[in-house]
């Protein structure tokens, strides 16, 4: 048995405390040390979520009930709706947004997106599995009362077999996930991010944000001596969106894929955070940073799109590539170009098709129910 | 910017013809046309006859009837590729198209294959290997095929598959459906290449008879050479010859004397390793070398005195140098094919690259302007598919336990990139294998080398204990005997090719 201190409090805490004490039973003793502030307020959490969710066994039923869940659609930056779930689909293996733009923009591209069109009636549903089924391309994320949700973590944890730490615990691995300040050992990001994002409202089925003080960056190391630092505790890039909590639950999984205690595999480790962290960075200031000189690879990024509307994936990309489509148009930044490959086939086709798709997705949202 | 009216492809080989007939299907709907220009005095190289499964979805975009394509090709399955001699001498390991096992209590099934080993080797008793766990290995011992299963529940689901075909017959194919389509041939020898004197960019092609075609994209499958690319553009090369020092290889087919296995067979030899790729009309042989451990001569003496049956032809030699074009799209010429870099065919690569070169050139498809940003992010996609191919080459090399020659020696202590010390080193640590998005291999290609090379990690993901012994052994036991299963219910690959492609025909 190793043992494993978790330093921090709140959501953060007891959802590594209850994810690591579930994978690791009978392997690694999780101790909680619960030391934060007890969280206030809602936060907002993505689609993938839910899935952690799953694998610890925290229903849909408990997390209304428990933790005071309500669905969300989608995200408003900007002014302009990023709604979750896929918007259009692919024909002829070339991306919807190319054809939307061959056909000339006959809506705006949400009139597209499932959830977007659900969202504006008031209506929900959770997606569909079934790939015939136009609900598969309707995806939810949640907002949650922080305080009860950190609640339901611990119970879970402590069920999974996490204790709460006893003072001058001995351990052999602490897993720091409270925020961090900036220090010796920092990157700098604060050019580009000079502040965050909180949840600002979230009432209907799209959540608003508002700017939220902030110290962008990362430290040097994830992994220094038996400290790991994941979460807030490694990056700071004031995703309120629920984007401080899709890394941390990446870091998480990659604590049971690659437990960092040996030298090879720290550097893996390191490797993999850094890049996640980048990635989620990039997103962050392509929603509300500065764009004036950005970091080399989302520059990179941006040319693509301006040029073709080509979205850059690469490895270790946190959000989906519709995501991108979304936060480049709502920063105003469109292609030159239009993809010679949309133009195969007549305009007045594509426009056809497209008509048919919408009026898809708008009966299929109008017979949602209510929300 | 006005948009592409005019493509013309250099050279008729595999590399151009698939070029051409993936260009004519994917491009169809838009006024463009295009020509190949080939001359019959230069031999194309066959560059492998073994493919990837990627190679499905090739054929599928074309819209190709398997039985057609595989009578028309000579073609046979392939559910992976057995490398003999390349841990010690007279181990043989596959490496499979599909995982080995699946997750057991979320942890992944090799470590419970390794945690099971190491146990079984402290108790000084016997383990099974890794292969009994994968579906098309097991099939591939036993010279059986079926397609795999479309329920992603069954365990006929857990492997894909590639073909073994002769590769000039499938660019004559390419031919066919390209002209077809439109696409041009013109037969002709190039004696000089225009350009635009302002920025360059390539504009037309003079043949020996004064003929000039022009064009607006160039796509260069000349071969090594690279027309356009280097000896017009000076694209330049960067060498990979001190980690691959292979340059040279000797291939002849003979006559088969058993029906095709469904897998290729690379054996490691003295100084290189030979192929053997079953078709259905012959055996394709080759034997990859190092010209500076072995004289050409031997090597084919070598070559034809391990042949399955009789040589059908004289056997023809081929140079190389192991490496890839430092910008395999520069202005308005695209390479693509032996012209875009050379990787030797261990891991039957040379199709997969001309392919991956196709469909990003499909997804960059430029204007007639060719901007710079369509040429930087081809030159970055094509970058990381080489690279990452690379690095999985050279530690087949790296991992050799031969003592019996200088060439295996000195690949055993010669040094390999970073890149690779950093994946073995994490695989020796703990049994992980670096993960990435671009690139062909995936984890369970590296575990099959790794493992069949006795590369045994020292430790293990610590969260394998967290499932008990008994629970791991009671799954793998039950996985072990569903693969017996279902290679049982297989029909053989010779039955199984006969009923799609029908009788045997004399070639």
């Amino acid at each position: 048995m190793k043992r494993v201190l978790i330093s921090g409090g709140g959501v953060e805490a007891w959802m590594t405390g209850a994810a690591l004490a579930t994978a690791g039973r009978g392997v690694l003793e999780v101790q909680v040390a619960d030391q934060g502030r007890r969280p206030e307020g809602r936060i907002a959490a993505l689609p993938a979520l839910r899935g952690l969710h799953a694998r610890l066994g925290i229903s849909d039923e408990s997390l209304a009930s428990e933790a005071g869940a309500r669905p969300r659609l989608g995200a408003r930056y900007n002014d302009m709706l990023e709604p979750f779930g896929q918007t259009g689909a692919a024909l002829d293996g070339v991306a919807f947004h190319h054809h939307w733009r061959a056909a000339g923009k006959p809506a705006a591209l949400e009139a597209w997106s499932l959830a977007a069109q659900a969202a504006s009636r008031g209506r929900f549903t959770p997606g569909s599995a079934d790939p015939r089924s136009p609900l598969s391309t309707l995806d939810h994320g949640l907002t949650l009362d922080a305080a009860a949700y950190a609640d339901l973590l611990k119970a879970v944890a402590l069920k999974a077999g996490a204790e709460i730490a006893p003072t001058n615990a001995h351990v052999e691995v602490i897993i720091d996930t409270a925020a961090t300040s900036p220090g010796d050992d920092w990157i700098d990001w604060s050019a580009w991010l000079s502040t965050g994002r909180r949840l600002a409202d979230d009432t209907g089925l799209v959540s608003t944000f508002e700017p939220a003080p902030l110290s962008a960056g990362r430290r040097t190391h994830a992994v220094s001596g038996n400290r790991v630092a994941i979460g807030a505790a490694y990056a700071a890039f004031g995703a309120g969106d629920g984007g401080d909590l899709h890394l941390l639950q990446g870091a998480i999984a990659r604590l049971i894929s690659l437990f960092p205690d040996t030298p090879a595999a720290a550097a893996e480790f390191e490797r993999l955070s850094a890049a996640s962290a980048e990635r989620a960075r990039d997103m962050a200031i392509l929603r509300w940073g500065d764009l004036s000189a950005p970091p080399e690879e989302l520059a990179w990024k941006i040319a693509q799109f301006e040029s073709r509307g080509r979205v850059v994936m690469y490895d270790e990309e946190v959000w989906p590539e519709s995501a991108f489509v979304h936060a480049f148009l709502a920063r105003g930044i469109t292609p030159r170009r239009t993809d010679p490959l949309a133009l195969r086939q007549p305009p007045e086709r594509v426009r056809d098709l497209l008509e048919r798709m919408r009026r898809v997705l708008e009966q299929t949202a109008e017979a949602m129910p209510r929300a | 910017m006005t948009s592409v009216r005019k493509i013309v492809i250099i050279g008729g080989g595999t590399a151009g013809w698939m070029s051409a007939a993936g260009l004519a299907a994917v491009l169809k709907g838009l006024p463009v046309t295009i020509e190949l220009v080939e001359s019959a005095e230069i031999g194309t190289v066959g560059v492998g006859e073994a493919t990837v499964p990627h190679i499905r979805d090739y054929n599928a975009r074309l819209g190709l009837d398997e039985a057609d394509f595989m009578r028309r090709t000579q073609a046979t399955y392939k559910l992976g590729i057995e490398f003999r001699d390349w841990g010690r001498r007279g181990e043989s390991y596959i490496h499979p198209f599909g995982a080995y096992g699946h997750t057991i209590g979320g942890v992944p099934f090799h470590q419970h294959w390794l945690r099971a080993r190491a146990h079984a080797e402290a108790a000084g008793q016997s383990f099974d290997p890794i292969e009994r766990y994968s579906l098309p290995i097991m099939a591939s011992r036993a010279g059986k095929f079926a397609p795999p299963a479309s329920d992603p529940r069954s365990l006929g689901s857990t492997y894909n598959y590639a073909y073994q075909f002769d590769a000039a017959l499938y660019a004559l194919y390419l031919r066919d459906y390209s002209e077809a389509r439109g696409v041009t041939r013109t037969e002709g020898k190039i004696v000089a290449v225009d350009q635009r004197p302002e920025d360059g960019f390539v504009t037309a092609v003079t043949l020996e008879d004064g003929r000039r075609i022009e064009g607006e994209l160039f796509v260069d499958c000349s071969g090594f050479r690279g027309l356009l690319i280097e000896q017009t553009l000076k694209a330049g090369y960067d060498d990979w010859t001190h980690w691959l020092p292979c340059d040279r290889a000797v291939a002849v087919p003979c006559a088969s004397v058993e029906p095709p296995v469904p897998y290729t067979r690379a054996t490691s030899d003295q100084c290189g390793w030979r192929w053997r790729i079953p078709l259905q009309h012959r055996v394709g042989n080759g034997y990859v070398y190092c010209s500076g451990y072995i004289e050409d001569d031997e090597a084919a003496h070598v070559l034809l005195s391990k042949l399955d049956g009789q040589a059908q032809a004289e056997p023809r030699v081929l140079r190389f140098v192991t490496g890839r074009r430092r910008k395999a799209w520069l202005k308005n010429v695209v390479a693509i094919g032996l012209s875009s870099g050379f990787l030797e065919p261990l891991e039957s690569t040379s199709i997969h690259l001309i392919q991956v070169g196709i469909s990003t050139l499909l997804e960059l498809f430029p204007n007639s302007g060719c901007e710079a940003a369509d040429q930087d992010e081809y030159n970055r996609v094509m970058v990381l598919e080489f690279e990452r191919v690379r690095d999985f080459l050279i530690l087949h090399y790296h991992a050799n336990q031969r003592t019996d020659s200088a060439f295996w020696n000195d690949r055993r202590t010669a040094p390999i990139p970073e890149s690779l010390a950093y994946k073995l080193a994490l695989f020796r640590e703990r049994g992980a294998v670096v993960a990435y998005k671009d690139g062909f291999f995936k984890e369970p290609s590296w575990l099959s080398v790794y493992l069949g090379q006795n590369v045994i990690p020292s430790g293990l993901d610590p969260l394998v204990e967290a499932v008990p012994t008994v629970d791991s052994a009671r799954v793998m036991a039950e996985l072990k005997a569903a693969v017996a299963r279902a290679v049982q219910a297989m029909p053989s690959h010779e039955a199984f090719l006969r009923s799609l492609v029908g009788p045997r025909v004399p070639a």
